[in-house]
């Protein structure tokens, strides 16, 4: 059966919309979590500001934070699909390219040298997309991840020898926390890649940003890292917005790629608390459903 | 015990000094939107602000806007949003001195310069929640678009009912409630260590040091 592409690119336009407009029921949950448990005052309001804003950006259909940002796509396509690969990257580009014009949303993207714009929200080299595969299923899985420039700019990458071992990855993902303070819009989700080459490392601060909030990583030992580190972030009371409180991170997810012998990279990136995770599982056929992680439960 | 002040612009020194740490703000009236470019552009390339623009006794806001305009009327697309101010510190001393605005509005803080500012000239820095545009948006109405060639980095003449709630960051008296905070943070730093049995580094060899944003 042929791929309806373009039905996909307008199935890529909503996701695009959904993304920044709808936010995950984990993340809401978490923010409601720390509204409950924060006992500073003005943290408090500040928590609750956010979670009004969540209420009025679905609620009127309007971003959320009017900085859409910079937008990641993971596509996982089933090895039973029949596709074009390059039809379907052109597909995700033109429906983020679609959404943005048709609700003349700020464009952010500029031109790294010059810093001009030429008024788009893609380019050759926007969206970018990383590509996988699902053995044996006759589906594709598309999760976006838009993120902000006040988190993004809260990023930090160190090529540390090994040593120094897990003592040196653990230093330096508390100071960078020290260094990002209130700046990426916290409460954030603190990201953080350990092991892999130089660029696989920091991907794997976006991979992190894939999971619903505070779900443990699968492995016991990273698990506890997670939670340690979560204990130790927390406890600096930076708080919402860098103003003091009790909530600085709403989780910690550490993901990890095997490394060189000689190496030991580590990359942390801060999330902010409008953490937008958006995904859609779409059939051969063209049907489709909406999923809040890879391999997750489908809605609607 | 932290006061619940509710501003009309233009703001007078006299009342911008009255403001206390922590105390909640809310402004109505005219408000200024500024960010990189246009701060920039004037106090780096010196050119002269556009005819018009007179940020004396008004807020300003580290903006972060979409708009657009539509038979001869201007829209925010994507809410009034706040970017961080914190970037912008080497600006504000300047700006605050140059034009006496009462009061810089953002999200993230800003640091020693500005808050001597603040004090010599009667200004305060008011903290916002940062990626909650949608909230905001309701409370601003944007009226005009100066240097309108800088896109989404344009100033923007605003007007506003009842902004807020912010919260006073920085006071007219020499205060900094992030530098505090920031002391405080750091004055535990041996402790959150601590807590994750983080030892003193091995020395790690460098041919020479690496670049850090400080050499820039």
């Amino acid at each position: 059966m042929m791929f309806p592409y373009d039905t996909f690119q307008e199935m890529m336009a909503e996701l695009y919309f959904r993304n920044v407009t709808i936010f995950p029921p984990d993340l809401k949950g978490a923010l409601k979590k720390a509204f409950d448990q924060e006992t500073n005052e003005i943290a408090k309001e500040k928590l609750g500001v956010m979670l009004e804003a969540i209420k009025m950006g679905e609620g009127g259909g309007i971003p959320v934070c009017q900085d859409m940002g910079m937008q990641t796509y993971f596509v996982h396509i089933g090895t039973r699909m029949q596709v074009d690969g390059y039809k379907l990257k052109q597909a995700v580009i033109e429906g983020v390219r679609d959404c943005s014009n048709g609700r003349s949303w700020r464009k952010t993207l500029s031109n790294p040298i010059t810093r001009l714009k030429d008024g788009e929200q893609i380019s050759a080299t926007h969206p970018h997309i990383y590509w996988d595969w699902i053995k044996d299923q006759d589906y594709m899985e598309v999760m976006c991840i838009s993120k902000g420039s006040g988190s993004e700019n809260q990023s930090f990458h160190a090529m540390l020898v090994p040593a120094q071992g897990m003592n040196g990855v653990k230093k330096f993902i508390i100071d960078s926390a020290y260094a990002a303070g209130g700046q990426p819009c916290t409460p954030s989700v603190t990201t953080v890649g350990i092991g892999g080459t130089f660029d696989q490392n920091a991907k794997l601060t976006k991979i992190a940003m894939l999971r619903t909030i505070g779900k443990p990583n699968p492995d016991p030992e990273i698990a506890a890292l997670e939670k340690e580190l979560y204990e130790a972030i927390n406890a600096m009371n930076i708080g919402p917005m860098g103003f003091g409180g009790d909530t600085t991170t709403l989780a910690v997810h550490v993901e990890t790629a095997d490394v060189h012998e000689t190496q030991n990279p580590v990359s942390v990136s801060f999330q902010c608390w409008a953490a937008r995770r958006s995904g859609m599982r779409i059939f051969q056929d063209g049907k489709f459903e909406y999923i809040w992680e890879f391999g997750g439960e489908g809605y609607e | 015990m932290s006061k619940v002040w509710n501003l009309e612009t233009p703001i007078s020194e006299e009342q911008i000094r009255e403001l206390k740490l922590g105390d909640t703000v809310y402004i109505s009236g005219k408000l200024w939107g500024i960010r990189d470019r246009n701060l920039g552009r004037e106090i780096d390339d010196g050119v002269a602000l556009p005819g018009g623009v007179n940020y004396e006794g008004y807020p300003v806001l580290h903006e972060a806007s979409g708009y657009k305009q539509e038979s001869g009327e201007w829209f925010f697309t994507s809410g009034m949003g706040t970017t961080t101010s914190t970037r912008m510190e080497r600006w504000m001393p300047i700006l605050i001195e140059r034009h006496r605005c009462r009061a810089v509005i953002g999200k993230g803080g800003l640091l020693e310069g500005t808050t001597e500012a603040c004090k010599k000239y009667g200004c305060v820095y008011l903290s916002v929640v940062g990626g909650a545009a949608a909230y905001y948006d309701s409370r601003a109405k944007i009226i005009n678009v100066f240097w309108p060639d800088l896109d989404s980095q344009a100033i923007l003449e605003c007007e506003i009912k009842d902004y807020g709630p912010m919260f006073v960051g920085i006071d007219a008296h020499g205060n900094n409630h992030y530098l505090n905070l920031r002391k405080k943070a750091i004055d535990k730093r041996q402790k959150i260590y601590e807590m994750l049995q983080i030892k003193e580094l091995p020395w790690a060899p460098q041919w020479v040091e690496r670049p850090r944003e400080k050499n820039f």
